[in-house]
């Protein structure tokens, strides 16, 4: 039956359904965020701090409707969440939205860095272990990729911190500043991605390698060179292609653990830091913000996925 | 087996760290000669043994409220032992049933299923675990939830995918004709049939429960202080390296070692049981 319809119809279709599923996780998180304030007992006692006056507690009840039905109550919730209206910090009382906007800045600079990183080092490598292979190079690249796996970031960042920082003393241990700052922290964001990256590399040259189109530009005596970068990397690099924006997600949820190891005052410290203080607006915030992101850049990954190969079918 | 184990000497290593790894959790009372939350403040910072200054009873020194990180890495395997065993028993078990439930039904059954799972598989874990982490004090339980609220998704999937094929299987169709009930079907013929799937796939959630733990108990969102999780450690020594670098080192060190063996174990069983999953 799906076969009758176009393959217009059928992308809008796929398209349609999925952004309907992005929706639903999207909504789901906002029901998870907003029962669980409310599990407590009272939502006061997690909105507000220790010195809420009994004014302060009364109007911020008229605020969220607390003498409303819990039904009307998320329709408020929601619509404050549609005018980017995500409250107050309990600590210093600002508007979570500006706090957002301005670890945004840290945090992207940092993500740009680190998936740099990843390209330089996981594309070259994965296709040099590809021609190479069971080389010498080719067992450490295994090695990299099975460490990069096991290896649990945060301490990978602390290593590094004890030898780079405290031993050696060339790079800082912590804060953003110079472009050294960068180094570690960056290092540690992409260390898995690395990982993945290297090994997807290498396996899609690998499939290419073997095709007769291939072996047909090296019998017709192109310098080796001319074949792996043209003939083999153009159609090794289209899987690859696709994979970075699952890297890029990638890096977002690792931010929380790079942040946090080196202070780095992006998004990921400010959701740790308002787990600390227990300031539950800010948590909430950030949570929805980078759900919000997750789920939009996933959904492009896949929309340019489904244009890029037309055997995806939903 | 042990015939088999032996052909790959490469595999003795992880089988061994694995093996004590499992002794440690489940003779910690027994093996650990401190205690792992009790310290004695006259013995705080004590450096491991080799270094100047190391005290014979604190083989791998001691950290800032004088507990022993010894025992206290003993200890944490039971806590990665015991989370990795709550997760993949009720988490595992639930994945396997929906994915044997929908690859099985098919129609709408699958269709429901998997939109569920599919939901469950985009659901951001450490997020989940900052907002209750938040509400509530960080707990065992926390832990688990959210471990498990996506862990049994990632069950799912797989079970079901294979389940499709194994359905299609002459032996379910002589079952059918036989009279064999659905639910007999389910568990006779068809569990036993993705019965290593579950084995080679749970070797690797395994190996993520205990990173995510890990990492959870790291960031002030997972087992609470002072549990000797081997995350949390890692982040008690984090203001201390240059003073006592230990206090860090050895539980990262244990937790590397253990999900790197889960892994390549993983890799092993796959090859072994199930060479279809090759190309995941």
């Amino acid at each position: 039956m799906l076969g009758s319809l176009n393959r217009a119809t059928q992308m809008r279709r796929y398209i349609i359904i999925r952004i309907l599923q992005a929706l639903l996780t999207l909504w789901v998180m906002t029901v998870a965020v907003f029962s669980m304030a409310r599990l407590t007992g009272s939502p006061l006692d997690v909105m507000l701090d220790e010195y809420a006056t009994p004014e302060d507690r009364a109007r911020f009840a008229k605020h969220i409707g607390l003498d409303k039905p819990v039904t009307v109550q998320y329709g408020l919730f929601l619509s404050n969440l549609i005018r980017a209206d995500l409250g107050e910090s309990l600590r210093n009382h600002r508007p979570v939205v500006q706090l957002i906007q301005e670890r945004s800045v840290a945090s992207l600079q940092l993500g740009l860095v680190a998936f740099a990183f990843c390209i330089v080092i996981a594309i070259p490598l994965g296709i040099y272990t590809a021609v190479r292979k069971d080389g010498l190079v080719d067992n450490i690249g295994k090695a990299i990729a099975m460490l990069g796996q096991s290896l649990p970031s945060f301490w990978l960042g602390i290593m590094l911190i004890m030898i780079f920082a405290v031993t050696l003393g060339v790079l800082p241990a912590s804060g953003r500043g110079s472009l050294k700052s960068y180094v570690l922290p960056a290092v540690t964001l992409g260390w898995h991605a690395v990982a993945g990256l290297l090994r997807l590399t290498r396996s899609a040259m690998l499939d290419v390698l073997d095709n007769e189109y291939v072996k047909l530009a090296r019998l017709k005596g192109l310098p080796e060179r001319v074949v792996l970068l043209k003939h083999c990397l153009k159609n090794a690099l289209i899987p690859v292609v696709t994979f970075l924006g699952l890297i890029f997600v990638h890096l977002l949820s690792g931010s929380i653990v790079s942040e946090t190891v080196f202070g780095w005052p992006g998004l990921g410290s400010l959701a740790i830091e308002s787990v600390r203080f227990r300031d539950y607006p800010v948590t909430q915030g950030v949570v929805l913000f980078f759900t919000a992101l997750f789920l939009i850049v996933n959904l492009l990954i896949d929309i340019f996925y489904a244009y890029l190969d037309p055997r995806i079918r939903y | 087996m042990l015939g088999l184990v032996l052909s790959k000497p490469a595999f003795v290593l992880p089988l061994f760290i694995l093996s004590a790894m499992v002794l440690a959790g489940l003779a910690a009372p027994w093996l650990a000669p401190h205690s792992p939350v009790e310290g004695s403040l006259p013995n705080q910072l004590l450096p491991p043994i080799w270094h100047d200054g190391g005290n014979k009873d604190f083989l791998l020194g001691t950290d800032n409220l004088g507990r022993d990180i010894l025992s206290r890495l003993i200890f944490g395997a039971r806590v990665s032992l015991t989370v990795a065993l709550v997760a993949i028993t009720t988490g595992g078990m639930f994945g396997v049933a929906v994915g044997i439930l929908a690859g099985y039904y098919g129609r709408w059954v699958d269709a429901l299923l998997m939109r569920v799972t599919d939901l469950a598989l985009s659901l951001p874990t450490i997020l989940l675990a900052l907002v209750l982490a938040t509400i509530f004090e960080p707990s065992f339980t926390n832990v688990n939830l959210v471990i498990v609220l996506v862990l049994w998704s990632r069950f799912a999937r797989q079970i079901r995918g294979e389940v499709l094929s194994v359905k299609q299987r002459d032996f379910v169709a002589l079952a059918k004709v036989a009279g064999c009930s659905s639910s007999r079907i389910m568990l006779r013929h068809i569990l036993p049939n993705v019965g290593n799937t579950i084995i080679v796939l749970a070797t690797f959630q395994v190996a993520w429960v205990i990173l995510l733990e890990s990492t959870l108990s790291f960031l002030g969102v997972g087992i609470p202080p002072p549990n000797p999780a081997w995350g949390l450690m890692v982040a008690e020594g984090r203001n201390m390296l240059v003073s006592a670098y230990w206090i860090s080192l050895f539980p990262g060190l244990a937790i590397a070692l253990t999900v790197l063996s889960l892994n390549l174990l993983g890799d092993w069983l796959r090859d072994l049981l199930d060479p279809r999953l090759r190309q995941l």
